[in-house]
Formats: structure tokens, C-alpha cells, sequence
């Protein structure tokens, strides 16, 4: 139910008013804390940003759920990436020891060599991922969303017991 | 900006807050007792922990660490322990403690549940470095000591139990040995099969008699002949260079599979050296007495503390370096880098811990450790214990221990010195020669340690006095037990001497006691011939399996040598007598030639005479 629920809402918020700003920013806050270990400091102020500013929440979700994936799998390029910026870039030393040294900062465990990894690659993604985001949103919006409405799946679906049965309940949620 | 959101997050903060202050002592309980289990290997179990987030003080009613090579016993347990953290530094996730109050501390305590670890906990992989070799080399002398049992000892000593699982290897290798030799043989075989030298040389001889110098009456026809003999010698000397060559090629393989049927002796020796081991039937001498009834016990301690200090450098060497070697940790764990700064605080730091309590023994213990520390460079002190115990009968403990990795190389020094300590149901090993624990008597104890980078030393010093040992009322009447008792009976003083040096490349244990020569010669009195008896029959039941095998062997290798050998000398002699067939031939020959040519030459005088003798008439 829940899985559905979000697949639902996801679409929902493809075909909502909100414009594509607001589902790509959803998506690239959603995919920083996806791709990064859910427990650190940085993840929180993420959090708190997609709870206070408006951006579509879920687009945040799926966005956390696929790169969540996408994060397992990548984890020990994560980890390379983070232990050759930690010990090998011997350039960066003093920006290391200046971040676990600084009190507040200490705690967002940038020594550590997946955190550090996956967070450089999210804060690479964010740009690209922004811009691909919403380009898509228009796509999906002014093409793609028609012709998956005359889907004999989504029909099927739309018809389906569950889903009617879902969408009697549904707005008990809201 | 998204008001309900606002809203969301204030209540979303409440909750987390409200439930911190609920559940942070359980989950931080669970957390250090987990974190203590890893490192420790059996269960780490703490109660009541109170954690307060204002005042960052945190107190436990009691902890029990259980000691993982008996998880029926604790390896330490305290009472109520106190302590605060220092706000600062947590900002900069460093925790340092000035001082933790631990009352009723103990060791050795019974536990009323197994500490085992029911789940496997993961253990990670060291590289060998000299004290993981040390503790493998004093483990392995330990398995290979010799099972004695003192029962079967005083009774026949059971061979043909021994016998049945015997693993006697030689036979195989032996098969194996001459399957490879048949292969050298058929080739000789097949060689001499191939080669046609019988025929060429009975053909060269049909030849060479066919020649007959005396019916041969002309000088044409014997110069001919000769030709004929040059040629067919000429051939004779070529066919004699492959025949050379193969004498030399036999020669070599013949002498290689002589080499090769040397290891036969070798394998059955070691045969019965295997079969001895297996056996594991004693050898009665001082050393062996010694190492088994102490051997055990000392090498059970000595690798614990080892353990402990390999675990304890393992742990200082990765705070150490700000450049660790990469590692491979588990998905989504990363692997935690640590930067410090000279003269900044440590990741981790107790200052000091008071300790009080007492040892199962009844010893009112105090002492303290100081600056168990994550880094130690960083405060330049290394971390130390001393503790303290007395008994008011006189009886006291002084342990002081030093981890010190402020140099180059680690160093850890130990000392115990426990005097007048009382030995009251002490059992001094679980070996079967000790098997009575002492009634009365008192013990001295002096031990120190000093591992040095790649090194270690220790000297161990026991001396048990006014030894009164506890037989029970129904003594067995087994003339080993019999004889045991006789000597604890006269032995009012036990002493122990251990010396363990050791090395990356090697590791020596000595042991030494009063006991060794007593058992040595009193054991050698009862079982010693049975021994050899039990010796001398495993002896004879190897040979007895393996010669027929050999005897078959030897056979087999002697006929196909022989036959070989004899192959070979055929067509040496036939070519020798070939050789000589044809000198003599030849010199017939050469002897008609002359013969012929001093005919002609008469010949020719007597016509030159005749026709001169009509011209000067």
C-alpha cells in the first residue's frame, strides 16, 4: 500500500500545479540524502530543508529510494573516491583537520570515507541532475503523460479493485 | 517558505526529544554493551545505565565483561561506577573523561548465564606480526605435547588400538615409485626391440667369414678383400658409437633410478616417526614432565595476555595514523579517517579511573589507571595501571602495567608480584600428575612481561610453600595415582620457573619445577619399559606392512636391471667379437698379400735371371 502510495503520488506531483523548480529541487534534496548515509548531520539540515521550503516531498521520497540503490551499489567507488580526497590528496590535509577539529563540524563525520565520497558525488549531481530534472518534468508533462494514460497497463491498473479501493481511502490520509 | 511544514519540523523536533529523553539510556545501554561484545568477543553486559543529556554525568549500577575462553565466568565486573563528560569536546566528537569512580570491582566471578556470544561476532583480520606467531607457536607446542593418560599408562599400554589407525604412506609411494621406474625400463625395453645391432652384426660376420684368405690366389682378389673387410669395419666402428652411446645412457638411467630407490628407507623411517606421533606416546624426561603438568596453563595465560596486547596495539596504531592503510569495510560503513593536531585534545581520553573492590580470594584491591587515551603522542603520556590489594593475613598483590606508545616502537611492561598468598582448594594444573587440590600452603608469585616493538621477555617465579595436598577419603589404589601421591605427599614446596623469549623468527619456552625429576624418575620406574615395548611393536608392525612391498619392489627393480644389463652386454660382446673376427681377418690377409706380392717379386727375379743368363753367354 505504501509502495503505492508513493508511485501514486509521484505522478501525481508529475501532473500537479507545481512547477518543475519545485519537483527537481524535491528530487536533487532527495537524492543527496539517497546517495549518502542516512545518519549524519548534513542529512538532517537536508531533511529539514524539503520539511520548511517548498519543494515537492515526493519527489524527494522516490528520489531517496532510487539513489538509496543506486548508493549500495556505488559504495566502494564511494569509498576510493573518499579515502583518496582523505589520504592521498596530501593538498587537502589542512581542510580535513580543520573540519574534524571545528567544534559543530566535527560531528558532520566528513572523515569518513563513504560520507565524504558520496557527498562529493551528490553536491556534483546537483546542478546536472537539477537541469535534467526539470527538463524531464516538461517532457513528461507535454508528451510522455498523454500517451501513458492510454497505456492498456495504466488502464488496467486505473481499473483494478486496489487501486479504486485505494483511491476510496486514500484522502482519509491527506 | 512552508508554515505547516514549520510546524511539522517543531513537532517532529518535540517528538525525537521527548523520546531522546526516554530511550537514550537503553539505546545507549544496548550501544556499549554491542561495542563491547565486538571487541571483546563474549558478552558485555551492563545495568541500569543512567545517562543524563544536561549534565552529561552517566552512571552505571554494574557492568560484567565476561571472559571469552570461559563464558561461565566473568573476566571483570563492577559495581557503581560514575563519571561525566566534558560538553566541548563532544562538539568536536572527542570524549574525555576526567575521572570515572568504579567501585566493587572483581574478577573471576561466577556468572549465572553463559556470556557466550550467540551470534557469531565478526571478527576482523589481523596480519600475522610477531605476537599473533608467538601465540600460534606456543598453541602448536601445546597440540603436539603428548596425550597422557595416566589410566591407560598404568595399565598395558594399548598398541593395537593405536595400530588400527595407523597411516602407513610408503606402500603407495612405493607403487608410485615403480610405476615411474617401469617407465625408464620399457623404454629400454622397446629400445632394444627397435634396434636391428644382433642382425647388422651376424650379417657383418657371414660376412667377414665368407672371406678366405688362403683359397684367395691372386694379389687383385686379396687387395679386394681387403677393401671389402675396411668397409665392412668402417660400419662395425659406427655401429659401435650407438652401442656406446646407449651403455652411457643406461649407465645414467640405471645409476638415477639407484638414487630414486634410496628414498624407500627414508619413507619408511619417517613412517614410523609418523606412526609414533600419532601414537603420541610420552617421552619421560624432565622436560616433558614439566611442560605437561604446567605447560598447558602457562601457555593458556600467556596467550590471553598476548591477545590482550596485540588487541591493545592494533587499536593505538589506528588512531595513530592520520594515513591508514585502506581498508575494506562493510557497505555503507566507510572506513573513518583520523586527523589531530599537536596539542589538540584526543578522540578519546580518560584521564583516570579509581577502582576499588576485591578478588575472589577476599583481597580488598584499589589502584588506578591513568590516560587510557586514543592517541597517546597527543598528551605525551602513555597509559598505566598499578593496582593494590592486601588480605590482613599478610597476603598482597602489586600489579603495575605500562602500554607506551610514544616512540618509534610500542613497549608494554608488566609486573605481579602476589606474596603469602593462600593456596587453600587451589589446583595448580589440570594436568593428571597434579590431579589434588592443595588443602593448605601459600604462594609467592613474581611475573613481569616486556614486550619491546618485535620482541618479548618474561621471567615467571612461583614458589608454593607448606604444601598440603587433598587426596579425598577414597585415594584410587591404581599404582600410578599411588605413586603420584607418594610424591605430593613428600613434596612440601612446589616451585615453577618460565621463561618465554620471543621473537618475529622464533619462541622459546622453559619450564622448570622441583615436580619434573621427582615424576620423571618415578614414572620412568613404571611405565617406562611398557613404552618401549609399545614403541618396538608399532616399529615391527611398520615393517611388517611395508616389507612385503618393498621386498617386492627390490625384486622387480633387481630383475629388470639385470635383464637390461644382460640386453646390453649381448651386443657389447657381440661387437667385441666382431672387432676381433675382423683384426684377425685382416691380418691374415695382409700376411697373404705379402705373401703374394714376395711370390711376384721372386718371380720376377728368376725371369730377369733367366734372359741375363742368356746374354752373357
Amino acid at each position: 500500500m505504501i509502495v503505492l502510495k508513493i508511485i501514486s503520488k509521484f505522478f501525481k506531483a508529475l501532473r500537479s500545479n507545481q512547477s518543475p523548480n519545485q519537483l527537481a529541487w524535491g528530487f536533487v534534496l532527495g537524492m543527496i540524502i539517497g546517495l549518502t548515509p542516512v545518519p549524519n548531520v548534513h542529512n538532517l539540515v537536508v531533511l529539514v530543508l524539503i520539511i520548511i521550503i517548498n519543494v515537492n516531498a515526493a519527489m524527494s521520497i522516490a528520489a531517496f529510494i532510487l539513489f538509496s540503490l543506486f548508493a549500495y551499489l556505488l559504495d566502494p567507488l564511494f569509498h576510493s573516491l573518499g579515502y583518496w580526497l582523505l589520504v592521498d590528496l596530501e593538498g587537502l590535509r589542512p581542510l580535513w583537520l580543520f573540519v574534524s577539529t571545528t567544534p559543530g563540524l566535527a560531528l558532520a563525520n566528513l572523515n569518513n570515507t563513504v560520507v565524504l565520497g558520496s557527498l562529493v558525488v551528490a553536491l556534483l549531481l546537483i546542478v546536472p541532475m537539477y537541469f535534467f530534472t526539470k527538463w524531464w518534468v516538461r517532457q513528461y508533462r507535454e508528451k510522455i503523460d498523454a500517451r501513458m494514460q492510454k497505456w492498456k497497463i495504466v488502464q488496467i491498473l486505473k481499473g483494478s479493485k486496489l487501486y479504486q479501493l485505494y483511491n476510496k481511502f486514500s484522502h482519509l490520509g491527506d | 517558505m512552508r508554515w505547516k511544514g514549520l510546524i511539522f519540523l517543531a513537532v517532529l523536533i518535540g517528538i525525537v526529544v521527548a523520546l531522546g529523553l526516554l530511550l537514550t539510556d537503553k539505546w545507549l545501554e544496548k550501544r556499549l554493551e554491542s561495542v563491547g561484545t565486538a571487541i571483546v568477543g563474549a558478552k558485555v553486559e551492563i545495568d541500569r545505565l543512567d545517562f543524563s543529556i544536561f549534565g552529561l554525568h552517566m552512571r552505571w549500577d554494574s557492568l560484567q565483561v565476561t571472559n571469552p575462553k570461559n563464558t561461565m565466568k566473568n573476566m571483570l565486573t563492577t559495581g557503581r561506577t560514575n563519571f561525566d563528560l566534558e560538553f566541548a569536546p563532544l562538539l568536536k566528537k572527542k570524549v574525555i573523561i576526567d575521572n570515572i569512580e568504579m567501585t566493587n570491582v572483581t574478577s573471576g566471578t561466577e556468572r549465572t548465564t553463559d556470556g557466550k556470544v550467540e551470534k557469531k561476532v565478526r571478527k576482523k583480520e589481523r596480519k600475522p606480526n610477531f605476537i599473533t606467531k608467538t601465540i600460534d607457536r606456543l598453541e602448536a607446542d601445546v597440540a603436539a605435547a603428548p596425550a597422557w593418560q595416566l589410566d591407560d599408562l598404568s595399565k598395558k599400554v594399548n598398541v593395537d588400538s593405536i595400530l588400527k589407525f595407523l597411516n602407513i604412506t610408503s606402500p603407495q609411494k612405493i607403487d608410485s615409485l615403480q610405476k615411474n621406474l617401469a617407465i625408464t625400463y620399457n623404454y629400454w625395453d622397446s629400445t632394444f626391440a627397435v634396434v636391428d645391432w644382433e642382425n647388422d652384426l651376424t650379417y657383418f660376420k657371414s660376412r667377414v667369414t665368407a672371406i678366405n684368405p688362403g683359397q684367395l690366389q691372386t694379389l687383385d682378389g686379396l687387395q679386394s678383400a681387403y677393401t671389402t673387410l675396411n668397409q665392412i669395419d668402417d660400419k662395425v666402428d659406427s655401429l659401435e658409437t650407438f652401442v656406446t652411446d646407449a651403455r652411457s645412457k643406461l649407465t645414467t638411467d640405471l645409476n638415477e633410478t639407484k638414487t630414486r630407490i634410496g628414498q624407500v628407507d627414508d619413507w619408511i623411517k619417517n613412517d614410523y616417526k609418523n606412526a609414533l606421533a600419532q601414537a603420541k606416546l610420552p617421552t619421560i624426561n624432565k622436560e616433558n614432565i614439566a611442560q605437561f603438568i604446567f605447560g598447558a596453563k602457562v601457555v593458556a595465560q600467556a596467550t590471553q595476555i598476548l591477545g590482550t596486547v596485540n588487541t591493545v596495539r592494533d587499536y593505538a596504531e589506528k588512531f595513530k595514523s592520520d594515513k591508514p592503510k585502506k581498508e575494506k569495510p562493510p557497505r555503507l560503513k566507510g572506513q573513518t579517517i583520523y586527523f589531530t593536531r599537536q596539542q589538540s585534545l584526543p578522540n578519546f581520553w580518560i584521564k583516570n579511573i579509581n577502582l576499588s573492590g576485591h578478588t575472589t580470594r577476599g583481597l580488598q584491591i584499589g589502584g588506578e589507571l591513568k590516560h587510557l587515551v586514543s592517541n597517546q603522542t597527543l598528551i605525551g603520556e602513555p597509559t598505566t595501571f598499578d593496582i593494590k590489594g592486601e588480605r590482613g593475613d599478610g597476603a598482597n598483590l602489586n600489579f603495575y602495567g605500562e602500554f607506551n606508545y610514544l616512540g618509534e616502537s610500542p613497549v608494554e611492561k608488566f609486573a605481579l608480584n602476589m606474596g603469602a598468598m593462600p593456596l587453600n582448594n587451589v589446583k595448580l594444573s589440570d594436568s593428571p600428575l597434579l590431579p589434588n587440590k592443595i588443602e593448605k600452603g601459600l604462594g609467592d608469585l613474581k611475573a613481569s612481561l616486556h614486550v619491546g616493538g618485535e620482541s618479548l621477555n618474561s621471567e615467571v617465579s612461583f614458589v608454593a610453600n607448606k604444601l598440603n595436598f587433598d587426596f579425598g577419603e577414597n585415594p584410587s589404589e591404581k599404582l600410578v595415582d599411588k605413586t603420584v601421591r607418594k610424591i605430593l605427599s613428600s613434596a612440601s614446596t612446589v616451585d615453577l620457573d618460565v621463561s618465554l623469549k620471543s621473537s618475529d623468527e622464533r619462541t622459546v619456552l622453559g619450564l622448570d619445577s622441583n615436580l619434573d625429576e621427582l615424576f620423571a624418575r618415578e614414572l620412568q620406574k613404571i611405565v617406562g619399559e611398557e613404552l618401549q615395548a609399545a614403541r618396538d611393536k608399532i616399529e615391527a608392525e611398520v615393517q611388517k606392512q611395508v616389507t612385503k612391498y618393498k621386498n617386492e619392489f627390490d625384486t622387480y627393480v633387481a630383475r629388470q636391471t639385470e635383464s637390461l644389463e644382460a640386453q646390453m652386454k649381448k651386443y657389447e660382446d657381440l661387437l667385441n667379437e666382431q672387432k676381433a673376427l675382423i683384426e684377425t681377418k685382416k691380418k691374415e690377409l695382409e700376411a697373404r698379400i705379402e705373401e703374394e706380392k714376395q711370390k711376384a717379386q721372386k718371380g720376377i727375379e728368376e725371369e730377369a735371371k733367366k734372359r741375363l743368363k742368356g746374354l752373357f753367354e
